[in-house]
């Protein structure tokens, strides 16, 4: 017992130099080891994966040139087909193939250098924040029934090309209208892909035209209806909406006049003040238009700097001043596209012959109104 | 002194020698150099050798773009069948993530042109050679210009937050006698654009023209109607705009009033059947017969010949039901979704067939 005991600790120094050895060589080759073992990667952007990583090491002469000649990607199972179209660049110690559209999610992606197996990749489905649809204008419940078009804004740039696959109109009994909407390639998205605008199709809108009264009006005057937005929709980094929309509207009367300023209220608030200037204007405009068509001049015909918002579901324009109001004649300068949300405008009524109805011609219409000291009464 | 006068006269004939040397030739067409920003592409011609315009709505621009594809050759069938599923596997995806835009053919070189637009986006620019093979068009570092399409800036420019972009799209575009013209609609109000552009492009925004029409389906006059195809001809040595609208009225326009801010009454010669959108149209020769070919979204493609156009001397002004006006052959060929002219006689056609195949043909100078 004792000659173990004596014997132990030069026992232990031996064994704990072989552990060192062990771990240090251990160490290096899994050192080694690691440089074999980067492996192929994608590179993100925006949720896209837009290229795959191969490490040099993987590739047999990583020239440029040689890389470009030898190397190619395919679809995964199908290796007898032409490479997938994209440049080969160098990138550190690895070489970026970079498609010429991103690769798709759920789709594998075969690298092979002269037939010979390279490596796999998977794109996985991306699973970040779902697109959501923000708003559909008008936002009223009740809408003309000479309804003429319907904005969707979304959170995220949609797939386009594809939104009468996704967007319904269902009648009062739950039937789904067929020919609504005006079927246009490209379609018509704003500059940000999020703001989609539908036109009702104008040649069922419009009176006494061949499709107006084959097929009638989009819209039946005091019916109800249901707008659908299929959350099958996917946007471009493809993820589907995340839920199905709804939207119930109710049909009114048909809007028919051109739009008058005249006949807007104006809240005209006092000199000295930054208070908002408010106009009502009697029914909803066209949200958009709305926001973009109205500035106010000052007494010798200047812009006014200031903030503009609508409210009330685009029955109210409000205008707040960067500075305070002065006690002067101002103006409305008003553009004549802006539209009620039947495409009437200040010039002309949208269901028109134009040999035969009123309409004028003008940029613009003006309209004065006056800012008043405080100390003097309305 | 006199050496001080030898060197600087030295150092001025090397600077003017060196000076000649290195100056590059200047490119055409007012071109430049570099990469243009091209968000979509949604029209495609072919303006005068070798320069491709691209029609980009989102951008709501023109560009000009010297493909350096100009060594003349023959013309060549191209044929491939499920021509969508071969792009997509050339693009790395399946057919469901891509759609195809536009097509031309190089007139010179009949090089086939294919514009894609992936599921996210992203434009991509074909080529089609003449054993069928699909290779990229790199639109890097390349000679372009470009023109704007907007020019109705929003009034208020003091908060631009949350604004959605005005923007034109564009519905067609053409070339001929040195301009570009481009048909379009907006996304706010329900107005048809039409501008002519002369090319090379001066960098000055040209107004619009107004197209005044009678819209035979509809039935009345109008201003609003976007043209959605076009193309041009000639009768009895004048030039006309050929247009056609939805719901599908021909209607002739012509060319040398079509001046920037112009309103313009058209001559309104057939009327060809609602709840349809003509999507292409150009001129094909048959039997020394030339004949307008125009593909259709929910009916078969049709012809018209010139001579019946000529004839044709009156105005329609009464609405039309059905059809009417200038006579109009249907032809066998439902579902055409891009048309474009390979050569006199023959038509590059994509087409959705009915077992929802896209096929891509070459027509034998018979019927198309």
């Amino acid at each position: 017992m004792a000659k173990i005991y004596r014997q132990t600790p030069l026992k232990s120094a031996r064994l704990y130099t072989m552990y060192g050895l062990v771990f240090f060589l251990l160490t290096v080759l899994a050192a080694c080891k690691q440089q074999h073992d980067k492996k192929i990667a994608l590179l993100w952007q925006d949720d896209r994966a837009i290229g795959i990583q191969i490490p040099e090491d993987l590739i047999r002469d990583a020239s440029e040139n040689r890389v470009e000649h030898s190397v190619k990607v395919v679809i995964a199972g199908k290796t007898h087909v032409p490479a997938i179209l994209g440049e080969f660049s160098p990138d550190g110690d690895m070489v970026l193939f970079k498609p010429m559209i991103p690769l798709s999610p759920g789709l594998s992606y075969t690298i092979l250098q002269d037939g010979r197996f390279v490596g796999n990749v998977t794109v996985p489905i991306n699973t970040s924040q779902w697109p959501a649809l923000v708003a559909i204008y008008p936002e009223k419940d009740t809408v003309p029934e000479n309804l003429l078009k319907i904005y969707l804004r979304f959170s995220k740039p949609m797939r386009t090309g594809q939104s009468l696959e996704h967007v319904y109109l269902l009648d009062e009994h739950k039937d789904t209208m067929r020919n609504v909407f005006l079927a246009l390639q490209p379609e018509l998205w704003d500059t940000t892909g999020t703001v989609l605008t539908l036109w009702l199709d104008p040649g069922r809108i419009k009176r006494g035209l061949v499709l107006n009264q084959k097929l009638g009006n989009p819209l039946k005057k005091s019916e109800h209806y249901t707008l659908i937005v299929s959350d099958r929709w996917k946007d471009t980094r493809g993820l589907q909406l995340v839920k199905t929309y709804t939207k119930q509207f109710y049909a009114g009367s048909r809007d028919e006049q051109i739009l008058d300023i005249n006949k807007w209220i104006l809240t005209v608030p006092k000199a000295g003040t930054p208070e908002p200037l408010i106009i009502k204007t009697n029914a909803a405009l066209d949200h958009y238009l709305l926001q973009e068509s109205i500035e106010i001049l000052d007494g010798v015909g200047a812009p006014v700097k200031g903030n503009i918002s609508v409210s009330e579901k685009d029955q109210l324009w409000n205008f707040t001043p960067a500075e305070v109001w002065k006690a002067q004649n101002y103006k409305l300068h008003v553009n004549a596209r802006l539209e009620d949300l039947a495409g009437n405008n200040l010039n002309r009524v949208f269901d028109r012959d134009i040999t035969k109805d009123k309409q004028t011609n003008k940029a613009y219409f003006d309209r004065m109104f006056v800012v008043k000291d405080q100390n003097i009464s309305p | 002194m006199k050496k001080t006068y030898l060197f600087i006269a030295a150092a001025i004939a090397g600077v003017l020698l060196f000076a000649g040397i290195s100056r590059k030739a200047e490119a055409p067409y007012g071109f430049r150099k570099g990469t243009p920003e091209i968000k979509s592409i949604t029209a495609l011609t072919f303006g005068p050798t070798g320069v491709l315009f691209i029609g980009d709505s989102q951008n709501a621009t023109v560009f000009a773009v010297d493909t350096k594809d100009t060594k003349k050759e023959a013309a060549k069938a191209y044929d491939v069948a499920n021509i969508d599923a071969k792009i997509a596997e050339a693009l790395g995806t399946t057919k469901e993530n891509i759609s195809i835009t536009d097509m031309a053919v190089n007139p010179v070189s009949k090089k086939l042109y294919i514009a894609v637009k992936s599921a996210d986006g992203t434009p991509v620019l074909l080529t089609l050679n003449n054993k069928n093979e699909i290779a990229p068009v790199s639109l890097k570092d390349v000679n372009y210009s470009s023109v704007e399409l907007n020019n109705a800036p929003a009034v208020d420019a003091k908060d631009q937050r949350g604004r959605p972009l005005r923007i034109s799209s564009i519905s067609d575009i053409g070339f001929a006698d040195g301009k570009l013209m481009v048909s379009g609609l907006c996304n706010k109000e329900f107005s048809s654009s039409f501008r002519s552009i002369s090319f090379p492009f001066t960098g000055k925004q040209e107004d619009e023209s107004t197209l005044e029409m009678y819209h035979t389906s509809h039935g009345r006059y109008e201003t609003t109607s976007p043209i959605r195809t076009f193309t041009t001809t000639t009768i009895d040595g004048k030039e006309y705009l050929v247009a056609s609208y939805t719901c599908t009225p021909l209607v002739l326009f012509p060319m040398d009033e079509l001046k920037p801010g112009a309103h313009v009454k058209g001559r309104t010669i057939a009327e060809m059947g609602n709840q349809n959108t003509p999507s292409h149209m150009i001129w094909l020769k048959e039997a020394n017969q030339s004949y307008l070919v125009m593909a259709n979204s929910s009916r078969p493609a049709v012809k018209v010949s010139l001579d019946d156009i000529k004839q044709f001397q009156g105005s329609l002004t009464q609405q039309m039901p059905t059809s009417g006006g200038t006579n109009f052959t249907r032809l066998p060929y439902e579902k055409v979704l891009e048309l474009d002219k390979l050569d006199d006689n023959r038509a590059v056609v994509i087409q959705r067939k009915a077992n929802g195949d896209i096929d891509l043909w070459t027509s034998d100078g018979k019927n198309i």
